[in-house]
């Protein structure tokens, strides 16, 4: 039985029917399978950059920038000798020999995508086992495999674990996961919000409506797990989910493909006003004596969910016609200006998002600040503020880049994006969403 | 699909209407003055005249684009086409009857214009887009009604002035006097470019509006001019919109109807 | 209130030789940084000590590309409500030791309970605890806690030139225990708070007894403020051994440990997460209600509860303002010139005191009223129309205030302080100040800073929420805050927001009346009672502050 009357048509990428009138709840992290399995996911994968530990053993070069430690190296051929380390790796990895533990040799042998064992997860209670597990026995399989005896082991240890533990995090070593040490995290259930825009333009090969739906997946189901998807509350952020970051019955894709050529924000505002009316969502409230029409509703979580969807095709207008990163922060103040102004209702998470987009502006454009939009994500104290309606159209505008910026996704994400991009489901968020959300509809 | 007016902007002063307007796409700016292409770009100092725009990223064309629909929909503006950087032009305005409020600058900026970046501060506006699309975009800012020669500036950095009194020909403080009363002419002349860098040769913009026009002109409420509290429609509009954000954060789910 | 009312004229008339109406003035005529003569000072050093140090210094040449500071008139600042004039550098905490001190003062207290360890003396090692007891304990620990020996027989130690701000005090609620500790260690209730006030504080606190430590202000400039619960604690825990005949390594003592570091422990202020990482006692862990504790105006002038919630207001300024956001967390030389707008020329006091005179004559009197939407929307749109029309009004005034950011910061201050004297609840006040700043962003069609009002645009949502980390009562949110934790120029005034909701109840605290007992302290470095006159000291040079050098360097 649904908790909730709503129900969706689902779209995908290029705006083609997939499903018609799916529960809502089907989209939710807390139903949906290819969800969960992309929560998992970002759990259990982690990547390996061989090539960067053997050349981190051959300078002595570990731990972090410019440490250089004079008398320490080691010749080992890991790059050439990858496929025989993916097998003890895995073998290492596996708790039965028909478990779902993965390790994928990619770019020759340069990178590994290592998939730990739900099992392994599932014995512990914190999410850092993907990487702990791989880089411990990461460094099992060298020490083994290539004979490192007792004063070497430190500094394979270095080379994969980098300065972990007089750090808290693993400075400059070479095993990466999509989630960050949990003392990184903002306040308790932020872990999934610390994936920064440049991994998920990456992973999702920039195309910006994946990007938009993985970052949305991410944020939103950290929205449970901090506590601010429940009760009243459930609502605002499933058909946030459903009609932001993924595309539910095509409100993003329809207000893009309407201002594609020549529209401006502002039009993009007026568009999904337009929508709002003619759906119902808003209806007038009164007419002020300049003429003016003061709108109200009867569903404040809907309209946010419309304006939440209109914010993201805002970006894709102004960011996507720039093909510009940088414009997005501009986007969440004056999108959410402009229809508060057009409706006299709230904006985007009822003034969160204007608020994240004042601070993120500053910080990503005056000397106070802290980078481009790719290094953003929502485990921060510019971002945190929106709960879950802005990183998702930050990503977008990282993927919709052309080339504007020095740090660029690929300095930033290093491997991790590249070889996450390995996984279907965190490549292609949307496609096996809607098909899971079909798949339990039924259910629901 | 309704049939469906915008509004833009609420409000029952003229103020207010002149806030509409500016943001109204389809009203047309009045062009008061001309700056000539070359001016400009030597006012904004990115390139020389007649110079190539550099590039940040080679031709779309050229580098070919990624798999990505919204890619495929969004027409790029000529200069994210070309490559362009992205470079700026920024705006200091008094608070003594500007036709434009910097948050002014950016809402209507928003309506007009595709593809920009618009930063609001208290004392200044930052405008950046791709360079060829910056040029286009500057000649509507500067040579339009919403310039004033004296009490706006083109200022890139030390930037102040806006809250400051006027000076004795009632221009906007600069303190790197980057632009000048010229006595004879009754003309501004900038002498030098936004950053502060000496201009090669004077460029002016023309006589200052004059005060009594500024008032009929102006989208800033003030209490010697057309005073905010009289316009009890904005009032009630900006306490509404803090009332409904307050009880959403509360409940949006119990927000109905009001 | 009548324009020869106004409290900001008297100032704007010393800043300006023009009327504060005039809107016209000259500039480029004032020969730069010449007409100041805190710059010529800082010329005749920089050039000076840029010869001493061969490396080039201070040179105001290099302003913008020779371009001097100076081009309109360098303004003199008064300091609010009171007769002292100073120049803006001498504002700079850098430049002004009693700012530094009061930052120091509370980065060095810490308040342990006693009664844990009397506990632990009597049910645990049998040994009696008398007012004779205590005060010999009391005894000892000040020859300890500055950093004495106790129970070695070979040890290094401080030297107490260097070191003789360090002291401990107690206090109790319980007035036959009061009367028998000797008074040099005792912060005396009684005498220190109105009538009602002691009262209040004494039913608050019991017959409980509480330590306060202050470790010495040398520790505070060299070290951080997690050291100071692990100083006292070390002290306190040897000084229990010496003064009650203990073994020093049994395991009881372990208890004493605890109780001293952990379990009785109050910190000025708690640890930061991560990317504004700081150990307690730093100025981003003390919340608004501590910090308005801290400020003891409520205590010596009750009958003015916009005065004290004004005082309070000041000492936000600095600390969270000019210390955390202008040298913390940003860098750099600092917001000094953008916080010293709630403290200086009597602007916020004239709002304030608008604000108060409205409620007053709408609703009968302050904390009289139930929050409502009708009041706040009533209280903070007057009180910051009022407030915007003043910078209008007077171009003097809205040039003394010349960035928005400034304007923001006190229209908003004088609408949540308003809300917060009618209704007694802070946590509406700061609902009014959310609704001045959307006020203002309209009516000026311009705010503050780039990224000023971020935490304005979610402040309206989150006043009243409560999710995960939205909802907290004000007195307790501060400066790791989520929306305040990088918003500068929003804290300072926060914690008058925080005051006046109690001062207009008449409340003896705000928040936490430990701290509040525990700086009603004469011997405190710094006037809590009357910060903003400790600045204006600071400013002029006439303030003492502790963190004495001369004994271990060379004499000049």
């Amino acid at each position: 039985m649904a908790k909730y009357p709503d129900k969706v048509d689902l779209y995908d990428d290029r705006g083609r029917v997939f499903a018609s009138k799916v529960p809502v709840e089907a989209l939710s992290p807390l139903r949906n399978p290819a969800m969960q399995k992309i929560i998992s996911y970002v759990k259990e994968c982690v990547s390996v950059n061989l090539e960067g530990i053997e050349k981190a053993l051959a300078t002595g070069e570990v731990g972090g920038k410019w440490c250089i430690i004079r008398g320490r190296s080691l010749k080992l051929d890991l790059v050439k000798n990858a496929e025989s380390i993916a097998d003890s790796l895995k073998n290492c990895l596996q708790v039965t020999k028909d478990d779902d533990t993965e390790v994928k040799v990619l770019k020759g042998g340069k990178h590994l995508l290592v998939k730990v064992p739900a099992k392994r997860l599932n014995a512990g209670v914190e999410y850092t086992t993907g990487f702990t597990a791989t880089a411990a026995a990461l460094c099992c399989t060298i020490v083994e495999n290539f004979n490192v005896n007792l004063w070497d082991a430190d500094l394979i240890h270095a080379a994969v674990w980098g300065r972990y533990p007089q750090t808290m995090e693993p400075l400059g070593g070479n095993v990466s996961s999509l989630l960050s040490v949990p003392q990184q995290n903002e306040g308790m259930g932020y872990a999934l919000r610390n994936v920064p825009c440049a991994h998920i333009a990456l992973i999702t090969k920039k195309n910006a409506m994946n990007a938009a739906a993985l970052s949305s997946i991410l944020e939103q189901a950290a929205m449970f797990e901090m506590g601010d998807a429940i009760g009243n509350f459930e609502r605002l952020h499933l058909l946030g989910l459903a009609y932001q970051g993924l595309n539910a019955n095509n409100l993003v894709y329809d207000i893009v493909k309407e201002n594609s050529k020549t529209g401006t924000l502002g039009d993009v505002a007026v568009s999904t006003v337009k929508r709002a009316i003619a759906d119902g969502v808003i209806k007038p409230l009164e007419k002020k004596p300049s003429g003016y029409t003061a709108y109200t509703t009867n569903d404040l979580n809907m309209w946010n969910a419309y304006a939440a969807a209109g914010l993201l095709a805002g970006t894709m207008i102004t960011c996507g016609s720039a093909r510009s990163m940088q414009h997005c922060p501009s986007v969440f103040i004056y999108f959410n200006d402009l229809i508060e102004r057009e409706t006299g209702l709230p904006g985007v998470d009822f003034g969160r998002v204007a608020g994240t987009g004042v601070e993120m502006a500053f910080f990503s454009h005056s000397i106070y600040g802290g980078g481009n939009p790719a290094v953003f994500h929502g485990n921060h104290i510019v971002t945190r503020h929106s709960k879950g309606f802005t990183i998702p159209c930050v990503a977008a505008a990282v993927a919709l880049d052309a080339g504007t910026v020095i740090y660029t996704p690929e300095k930033i994400s290093g491997v991790v994006g590249e070889t996450l991009s390995e996984v279907p489901e965190l490549r292609e968020p949307l496609r096996y969403v809607n098909e899971a959300a079909v798949s339990i509809h039924g259910g629901i | 699909m309704v049939e469906y007016k915008p509004q833009y902007y609420p409000g029952s002063s003229k103020v207010a209407k002149n806030r509409r307007k500016y943001m109204d796409p389809s009203y047309k700016l009045k062009k008061l003055r001309t700056i000539s292409d070359d001016d400009l770009v030597k006012l904004m100092g990115h390139r020389v005249p007649g110079e190539a725009y550099k590039s940040v990223h080679p031709p779309l064309e050229e580098m070919g684009e990624p798999a990505c629909p919204i890619r495929e929909l969004v027409e790029p503006t000529p200069g994210a086409k070309a490559g362009d950087r992205i470079r700026y032009i920024q705006f200091t305005d008094s608070v003594y009857f500007t036709p434009l409020t910097p948050y002014m600058r950016a809402w209507m900026g928003h309506t007009r214009y595709r593809g920009v970046d618009i930063g609001v501060l208290s004392g200044r506006v930052p405008l950046e887009a791709r360079e060829r699309d910056l040029e286009k975009v500057a000649k509507d800012l500067v040579e339009t009604e919403i310039f004033d020669p004296a009490r706006c500036g083109i200022r890139g950095a030390t930037v102040h002035g806006h809250s400051l009194r006027l000076d004795e020909n009632g221009m906007m403080f600069d303190a790197l006097r980057r632009f000048v009363f010229d006595n004879k002419t009754g003309e501004v002349v900038y002498v030098k470019d936004q950053i502060g860098v000496p201009l090669d040769k004077p460029i002016s913009v023309g006589k200052p509006i004059k005060e009594e026009e500024l008032r009929e002109m102006t989208s800033e409420y003030r209490v010697d001019g057309i005073p905010f509290r009289e316009d009890k429609e904005m009032v009630e509009f900006v306490q509404r919109l803090h009332m409904l954000r307050t009880e959403a954060g509360f409940d949006p789910s119990k927000v109905k109807g009001i | 209130m009548a324009t020869e009312k106004k409290m900001f004229l008297e100032a704007l008339r010393k800043k300006f030789k023009e009327s504060p109406e005039e809107k016209y003035t000259k500039f480029y005529v004032y020969d730069g940084w010449k007409q100041s003569k805190r710059k010529r000072e800082f010329v005749e050093w920089g050039t000076k000590l840029a010869k001493e140090r061969g490396i080039p210094f201070y040179n105001p040449d290099m302003h913008l590309g020779g371009i001097p500071l100076g081009q309109r008139v360098l303004m003199p600042y008064k300091l609010s409500q009171t007769d002292i004039y100073c120049e803006g550098d001498d504002l700079h905490f850098i430049n002004n030791a009693a700012m530094q001190q009061m930052w120091h003062d509370i980065r060095r207290t810490v308040i342990v309970g006693l009664d844990a360890a009397h506990m632990v003396l009597q049910k645990r090692l049998g040994k009696e605890v008398t007012p004779e007891t205590v005060n010999h304990y009391l005894e000892v620990l000040n020859h300890a806690l500055p950093g004495a020996a106790v129970i070695q027989e070979h040890m290094v130690e401080t030297h107490p030139g260097l070191v003789s701000d360090s002291y401990v005090k107690v206090f109790t609620g319980d007035d036959e225990l009061a009367d028998e500790i000797d008074k040099r260690f005792l912060i005396d209730i009684n005498k220190e708070f109105p009538a009602d006030q002691a009262a209040q504080l004494k039913a608050a606190v019991g017959k409980r007894i509480y330590q306060v430590l202050r470790m010495p202000t040398i520790v505070a400039m060299t070290c951080d403020g997690g050291t100071m619960s692990r100083w006292s604690a070390m002290q306190i825990s040897m000084s229990m051994v010496n003064a009650y005949k203990l073994m020093a390594g049994e395991a009881a003592i372990g208890e004493f440990a605890f109780a001293a570091k952990h379990a009785e422990v109050i910190e000025m202020g708690t640890l930061m997460p991560w990317r504004r990482a700081r150990g307690p006692n730093e100025p981003g862990g003390v919340p608004l209600g501590y910090l308005a504790d801290m400020c003891q105006a409520s205590r010596v002038k009750p009958e003015d509860p916009i005065w004290v919630a004004l005082e309070a207001i000041s000492m936000g300024a600095v600390l969270y303002d000019q210390f955390w956001f202008g040298s913390y967390m940003s860098g750099g030389v600092g917001f000094t010139q953008y916080a010293t707008c709630t403290y200086t020329d009597n602007i916020l006091d004239d709002f304030c005191y608008y604000g108060a005179d409205y409620v007053k004559k709408k609703f009968g009197g302050f904390g009289k009223a139930k929050p409502s939407w009708d009041l706040i929307k009533d209280i903070a749109t007057e009180v910051s129309l009022y407030g915007l029309e003043q910078y209008e009004r007077y171009p003097a005034l809205m040039e003394t205030h010349f960035g928005g950011s400034q304007r923001a910061a006190v229209v908003a201050a004088g609408a949540g302080v308003a809300v917060s004297l009618a209704t007694g609840n802070c946590t509406a006040g700061i609902n009014g100040w959310y609704l001045s700043q959307l006020l203002h962003k309209e009516e000026m069609g311009r705010l503050g800073f780039y990224g000023y009002d971020q935490q304005d645009q979610c402040g309206s949502a989150n006043s009243f929420s409560y999710r995960s980390d939205e909802g907290l009562p004000f007195n307790l949110r501060g400066v790791n805050y989520p929306n305040y934790a990088l918003n500068v120029g929003h804290q300072s005034a926060h914690t008058g927001i925080v005051q006046a909701a109690h001062s207009g109840r008449g409340d003896a605290w705000t928040t936490n009346p430990l701290i509040k007992i525990a700086f009603a302290d004469k011997d405190l470095k710094f006037d809590f009672t009357h910060p903003r006159l400790c600045f204006g000291k600071g400013a002029l040079r006439e303030f003492m502050p502790a963190g004495e050098r001369s004994l271990i360097i060379p004499s000049r």
